[in-house]
């Protein structure tokens, strides 16, 4: 990707710029003076909360250059015209209609630039009758349905981990966003792209709305049980001896050619599974989904979980694993880290940041290519960081006119 | 002028089965792009097997769950055995600019269809392989799905109660959700590549490794705090309240995130300004915070008396981000989904008119046009006569002796 990109967002779109700089894209953070409000967002580097040490902004924000502009005067709106005309795609977050106030809405920037992309996220989009409600992530997974699932029945909702809604949103956009560029590829012309991150949820809550139009169900929750079909849940989570598995009875052949390792495996450990014999059937008689009952699944998990609570996760992965068995241990973040096949596959890229003065491991690749590469390019810039680069270098202003762009806050004082 | 689509012109071969990846060949074809999904009855695509069906009548042509990922696209049924089936592909290969799969790894080989072949065959084809673990690593052989990418990515660990085990939505494979996504982005940008360089590629995209990106400040705070991230609930690291408040109602809540001073003294007002609120040990923010489960008992009080809708619209007009707990009756219908066309009708043979999931992407310029998704074989007469060039006898003559399945 060759795409220079005017990055204008808040914690709710970071991810969509990054995903574009990892492809290679040149991605410019555009902070207000002092840099982006959402630098607060904990946790911290030594839990010390000074804006360049939050550790969503360093993950989410990496590979990006960084300058800072008060769009709120005009001598800065001009700054900001002069930038979205070099550049072939914005990507912001602010409210609907909040660029448009400032006279640097979608409209007046394709007069000026109609080669550009403008990707807006919010979190109704910029249209419909929730477009002015206040949102966060745990709002819109509870309305987009999704906490409705997450949980156990009779205990509170819960939202999933981490901001999940932000990041679905954001590749979303980034996707908004290539569809955009490969059509302007042909036309020569930008367009606004929309992405309302309660519209993203809702898609990503997939299964529900479909079910419940053809079958008036949906889905309850069932806290580490996956539904099959209207309503039997098949446990997925199983807890072992030193933390948990992920293992599931399947139905038909791909069933049968589980169990039949797994009955072996139990037989040959000679140890008492009560209740061996009645799994020892489904070997021969495939298991259909569709005529079994809740009580008679459970009793045959029943089965297999005294199974599993006997072993540890890293031995049941790896003994399975020989076997041909889908079982898979859960991974806690430290695991992940240290996962054979991530490093296998050359995941982590260490990256510097000499004001923490130690290398981190980053998430790096999205995928792997036989041609190109795509990965974190290096740390999250610092405040300003790159302000005589963008002003200086692509905006050609000199070294008098960008002080005193710093002297009347158009970009501030470089702090730090 | 008629506005187009956006992927108009780009040209799909789409082996996509099952799970993840047919969802984002879905969204090339709601977007333009030709996509001819060849299948086999002797392999069908599960998802023609899966709930829910039209009347609860199993029909490979009714599957609700086929519909919703497979919407645009046509459908071709060449026996691939069969050496004019075999060579109808390899046309379909030289036409298309990508093919896209989500076999275990090394099944493209033995059909005689992986990337070396493919590359005979068109020297500047993509490639995108779609699987759970990847084509390369220790464990790329072994079998995978989304809720193996669930476990190792660390999702299902940090997902649930402090006090309960891993946990997962039990409808929604997040990796098969998030998956599509990048196989998207990769494959816009290996065409955009292609056009600066002439060059194809094979992209290899796994489940598991964007679902890590999408835990990365928890692996930072593992290596620099040497703290180990845990699930938590609905518990946030600043912000308070926040959490889901039951309700008036069986099972009814609203969700609501208070992150500044504002907010907090519009919350208080909508309540009533209840003496609580003005007791000393709730004054900041930090003080709240260190009392929090006391605090959301006592905002719990007033939700429980209102309905979970009131407790949104009265939060709403005081500019604080509360949302009901909805369902999926809920979702289809809400008025503000409606006036975005999320779900759109259309009719489809066997399941009659029918709610057909639109991406959540909104282009201003050009235009998206969904198509129901096809019968199984619907399309084998259209892509060999209209997209092909077979004259029609030919294409009788090779459906006479057996080219196509069914």
């Amino acid at each position: 990707m060759s795409a220079r990109t005017l990055d204008l967002t808040n914690q709710t779109g970071w991810l969509c710029g990054r995903i574009l700089s990892d492809l290679g894209a040149e991605v410019i953070k555009v902070e207000r003076p002092g840099g982006d409000a959402d630098r607060n967002v904990a946790p911290f580097y030594r839990d010390k909360p000074q804006p360049e040490r939050s550790l969503y902004w360093m993950a989410y924000n990496a590979g990006k250059k960084g300058i800072t502009l008060n769009l709120e005067t005009a001598r800065g709106r001009d700054l900001f015209m002069q930038l979205a005309s070099v550049c072939d795609l914005i990507v912001e977050t602010f409210p609907p209609g909040y660029m448009r106030e400032f006279g640097i809405g979608y409209e007046s920037v394709s007069h000026v630039a109609p080669h550009i992309i403008v990707t807006s996220i919010t979190p109704f989009g910029q249209t419909g009758s929730k477009r002015d409600y206040k949102a966060s992530d745990i709002t819109l997974m509870a309305l987009a349905g999704v906490m409705a699932t997450v949980g156990r029945p009779n205990r509170v909702p819960l939202r999933l981990p981490l901001d999940q809604s932000y990041n679905i949103a954001s590749a979303n956009a980034a996707m908004g966003s290539l569809i955009a560029y490969h059509e302007r590829q042909l036309s020569g012309m930008g367009q606004h792209v929309d992405i309302s991150i309660y519209e993203c949820l809702v898609r990503f809550n997939y299964r529900d709305p479909i079910f419940w139009e053809f079958s008036r169900t949906y889905s309850r929750r069932s806290e580490d049980r996956s539904i099959r079909g209207k309503d039997l849940y098949a446990r997925i989570i199983w807890p072992c001896q030193d933390g948990y598995v992920t293992w599931m009875f399947f139905g038909g052949q791909m069933g049968a050619r589980e169990i039949g390792p797994l009955i072996r495996w139990m037989k040959e450990e000679t140890i008492d599974v009560p209740g061996i014999d009645k799994l020892s059937k489904l070997e021969q008689e495939e298991l259909d989904f569709s005529r079994l009952s809740q009580d008679e699944l459970m009793q045959f998990e029943d089965v297999v979980a005294q199974f599993f609570a006997r072993h540890g996760r890293k031995e049941l992965q790896e003994q399975g694993m020989k076997r041909g068995l889908t079982v898979v241990a859960v991974n806690d973040i430290e695991d992940v880290l240290l996962d054979a096949q991530l490093s296998a596959r050359g995941f982590w890229m260490k990256i510097e940041d000499e004001t923490l003065g130690e290398a981190v491991s980053y998430p790096g690749h999205w995928f792997i290519s036989s041609e190109t590469e795509n990965h974190v390019r290096g740390r999250a810039p610092y405040i300003g960081e790159h302000n005589e680069e963008i002003y200086e270098g692509l905006l050609g202003l000199s070294q008098s006119q960008l002080e005193s762009l710093r002297q009347d806050g158009t970009i501030g004082e470089f702090l730090r | 002028m008629r506005s187009q689509q956006a992927l108009e012109g780009l040209k799909i071969l789409d082996f996509t089965w099952w799970a993840a990846a047919p969802l984002a060949t879905k969204y090339l074809g709601d977007f333009g792009a030709q996509v001819i999904k060849v299948e086999s009855h002797n392999r069908l695509d599960l998802l023609r097997y899966t709930q829910p069906f039209k009347d609860d009548r199993v029909d490979l042509d009714g599957s609700g769950t086929f519909l919703q990922s497979n919407t645009s696209k046509y459908s071709i049924t060449p026996d691939l055995t069969h050496p004019q089936g075999f060579a109808i592909i390899q046309q379909l290969v030289r036409w298309a600019d990508a093919v896209i799969e989500n076999f275990r790894p090394g099944t493209m080989d033995k059909l005689c269809l992986g990337y070396g072949d493919l590359r005979k065959i068109k020297e500047d084809i993509i490639l995108v392989s779609s699987s759970s673990l990847g084509q390369s690593g220790a464990y790329s052989r072994a079998k995978g799905h989304a809720f193996v990418a669930g476990a190792v990515s660390g999702h299902f660990y940090l997902t649930g109660y402090a006090d309960g085990p891993p946990s997962s939505p039990p409808s929604i494979p997040v990796a098969d959700m998030v998956q599509p996504l990048f196989t998207v982005i990769a494959l816009l940008a290996a065409v955009d590549y292609r056009r600066r360089t002439g060059r194809g590629q094979w992209i290899d995209i796994s489940q598991i490794e964007p679902l890590v990106h999408f835990i990365a400040p928890a692996l930072l705070d593992l290596q620099v705090n040497q703290r180990h991230p845990r699930r938590v609930g609905n518990w946030h690291p600043t912000a308070v309240p926040h959490g889901a408040f039951r309700c008036k109602g069986d099972d009814e809540w609203c969700a609501i995130a208070v992150f500044t001073e504002q907010e907090w003294q519009a919350l208080c007002h909508t309540m009533g300004n209840p003496v609580w609120t003005r007791k000393p040990k709730f004054s900041t923010q930090v003080e709240r915070k260190k009392r929090e489960n006391e605090l959301e008992r006592l905002i719990e009080e007033w939700t429980s008396r209102l309905s979970a809708h009131d407790v949104m619209e009265r939060l709403q007009l005081a500019k604080v981000a509360a949302g009901v707990v909805q369902r999926a009756p809920d979702l289809l219908r809400d008025d503000h989904l409606r006036e975005r066309g999320s779900f759109i009708p259309l009719h489809h043979p066997v399941m009659g008119e029918c709610s057909h999931p639109t991406p959540p992407i909104k282009l201003s310029r050009t235009r998206m046009q969904l198509r129901t998704c096809p019968l199984l074989g619907e399309h084998n007469e259209y892509v060999c006569t209209e997209i092909l060039g077979m004259s029609l006898d030919y294409f009788l003559k090779c459906m006479r002796e057996g080219v196509f399945e069914g």
